[in-house]
């Protein structure tokens, strides 16, 4: 799905002491499957999901997406990328505070269809909320709540690709491991990737790419 | 920003109404009253120098009475009287107008002048006796004057007993003089509408105006209307409709600035997800375009039965007239929050600008 070839970072381009976030390497990630980003934190795991996911355009090298080079592309089509293909859930839930939940989750859908609607409310069930939690603000529910919340929101169009950027930085345990569960689940058939400092959450993941100071440090195995 | 919108919106139309009861009040006297009498006076100089068409040698007297006989020749004219006059107020909420009305001799001319301005007596009996009046029903309610009472005391001492209430249309007021008083006294001519312009008349005659004649005319009291009322209100109105709405206008700034501030982590979760810029600022103006509607819509609810409220227990039993329905004003209220609104284009854009996506956020 993702072909990555010499990709680089390179923050404070135009000083003398330059950063680099990404030091050129290269990663090919397959069509579906759990796979698990870590590293501490400024060892550009999160530059690579940003760069990967379109919000960010790399200094150097080529992120190749089912046959189309992502760093050759105009904005409007990055942005009609993430919209239909692309789905976020980020280490803040983002959650819009004066919707529902299930506005919430609407927000992201490319239509609002009855149809739509329904299938949010089934995320939001199979999320574990219950049409009592749908109807509440943000700021009425749990943070886990709210978590599950923005996957439902990330799932809505049913993309081929999910990020997850630390998405149970903010959960206990319980709740994490629930949040994963959920993920893996859900890459069944697709590209789920999640990156986390947190090793202890990726027991499931079917790869692991760990990251250090910019660079792929080992890629491929299991917890 | 809903609860801004529509309190300025029912302050300026309540302040709008309020004023306009100038307009609504003068009305009668200014526009309808002098459709059907006007009065003149024209000075001795101004005769005597004027080559009147059919005196052009008389004296002035001659020459005045050849004015009154082409007056009286004229169709449409049906009476021309030397007669005193006295000045009804009316009191509107801001700004007095006083009118002249004449006093006969005779009842039997009274009885013609309210016939022929169609004002009836609904109390109270036709003057009968030396200063006996009879006065417009909304000038007593609005001077707070009672049959029995004496007109304009303040003005013209005890010597003008009301004796009865007429009603009519333009306001109009009769009476008998006081030999006593007089307030001054001119020529009341009963004429029709066609013939309301007496300046025109005298030009034709050969009379040449000069400053010191009086000509109480349809369209001097159209232009008194005009400059005096009309347009006068009709400025500080719009001088308060500004005021107001400059400050609503800056207050909405500052209020939608910070609400966009507050809104940041929405619009850049939208821009993350894939939305374009131009979709962020639809959704923004749709927003904006439901604040203001229902801003409007409710400033509409509020002003128009505080409106009637203010009309019913104020200025009905005070005697105002006033008119609580202004579809103009409220397109104009409209026009100006279509203003505002273009105003708020300003943040708006500046901030689709700087929208940025989480990864920046998170940097």
């Amino acid at each position: 799905m993702f072909t990555i070839k010499n990709l680089s970072m390179i923050y404070d381009m135009d000083t003398d002491e330059k950063m680099y976030a990404l030091k050129g390497f290269d990663l090919s990630l397959p069509d579906r499957g759990l796979i698990g980003i870590i590293g501490p934190s400024g060892s550009g795991k999160s530059t690579l999901m940003y760069c990967l996911s379109t919000l960010k355009k790399p200094t150097d090298g080529s992120v190749c997406y089912n046959g189309t080079e992502l760093t050759m592309i105009s904005n409007a089509e990055r942005e009609q990328i993430r919209r239909r293909e692309f789905g976020f859930v980020f280490q803040k839930h983002y959650l819009v505070p004066y919707m529902t939940a299930l506005d919430n989750v609407m927000v992201a859908a490319v239509n609002n269809e009855p149809a739509t609607r329904e299938k949010a409310k089934t995320f939001l069930a199979a999320l574990g909320l219950g049409d009592r939690e749908i109807g509440k603000r943000p700021t009425k529910l749990s943070g886990g709540q709210c978590q599950r919340a923005s996957i439902a929101r990330a799932m809505i169009n049913d993309p081929k690709v999910l990020f997850a950027d630390e998405p149970t930085a903010s959960l206990d345990h319980e709740n994490a491991f629930n949040v994963m569960r959920i993920l893996k689940e859900y890459s069944a058939d697709r590209l789920v990737l999640v990156v986390t400092h947190d090793r202890s959450i990726l027991g499931d993941a079917d790869r692991i790419i760990e990251m250090w100071d910019g660079e792929i440090s080992s890629d491929g195995g299991t917890v | 920003m809903i609860s801004a919108l529509a309190l300025s919106f029912a302050v300026i139309y309540i302040v709008h109404v309020l004023l306009m009861t100038s307009v609504e009040g003068f009305k009668p006297m200014l526009l309808d009253y002098p459709k059907k009498v006007g009065f003149f006076s024209l000075s001795e100089k101004t005769l005597e120098k004027s080559k009147v068409r059919g005196a052009e040698n008389g004296d002035a007297a001659e020459k005045e009475q050849a004015i009154v006989d082409a007056l009286r020749a004229k169709e449409g004219v049906k009476d021309v009287t030397w007669a005193q006059v006295l000045q009804a107020r009316y009191q509107a909420v801001i700004g007095q107008w006083s009118e002249e009305f004449p006093l006969y001799t005779s009842t039997e001319e009274i009885e013609r002048y309210l016939k022929h301005t169609g004002a009836k007596l609904v109390r109270g009996r036709l003057p009968e006796a030396d200063g006996e009046v009879v006065i417009a029903s909304m000038v007593m309610k609005n001077q707070k004057l009672e049959i029995g009472d004496w007109f304009s005391k303040d003005s013209f001492g005890e010597n003008f007993r009301i004796v009865g209430e007429v009603e009519s249309d333009s306001m109009v007021s009769a009476g008998m003089p006081n030999h006593y008083y007089n307030c001054g006294t001119y020529y009341v001519i009963q004429y029709n509408e066609a013939n309301g312009n007496l300046g025109e008349f005298f030009t034709e005659m050969g009379v040449e105006i000069g400053a010191a004649d009086v000509i109480y005319d349809l369209p001097a009291h159209r232009r008194h209307f005009r400059e005096d009322c009309d347009e006068l209100i009709a400025g500080v109105v719009n001088a308060i409709s500004a005021v107001v709405m400059f400050f609503v206008a800056v207050t909405m700034l500052i209020a939608y600035v910070s609400f966009l501030r507050n809104r940041v982590n929405e619009y850049c979760l939208y821009a993350s997800i894939g939305y374009r810029r131009w979709e962020v600022y639809g959704m923004m103006m749709r927003e904006m375009f439901i604040i203001f509607g229902i801003g409007f819509l409710i400033g509409f609810a509020l002003a128009l039965p505080s409106a009637w409220l203010i009309q019913t227990v104020v200025l009905e039993p005070a005697g105002i007239v006033s008119v609580i329905w202004y579809p103009g004003m409220i397109a104009k209220l409209g026009a100006i929050m279509l203003l505002i609104l273009g105003l708020l284009q300003i943040p708006v854009l500046v901030s689709i600008r700087r929208i940025k996506t989480i990864d920046l956020v998170e940097d």
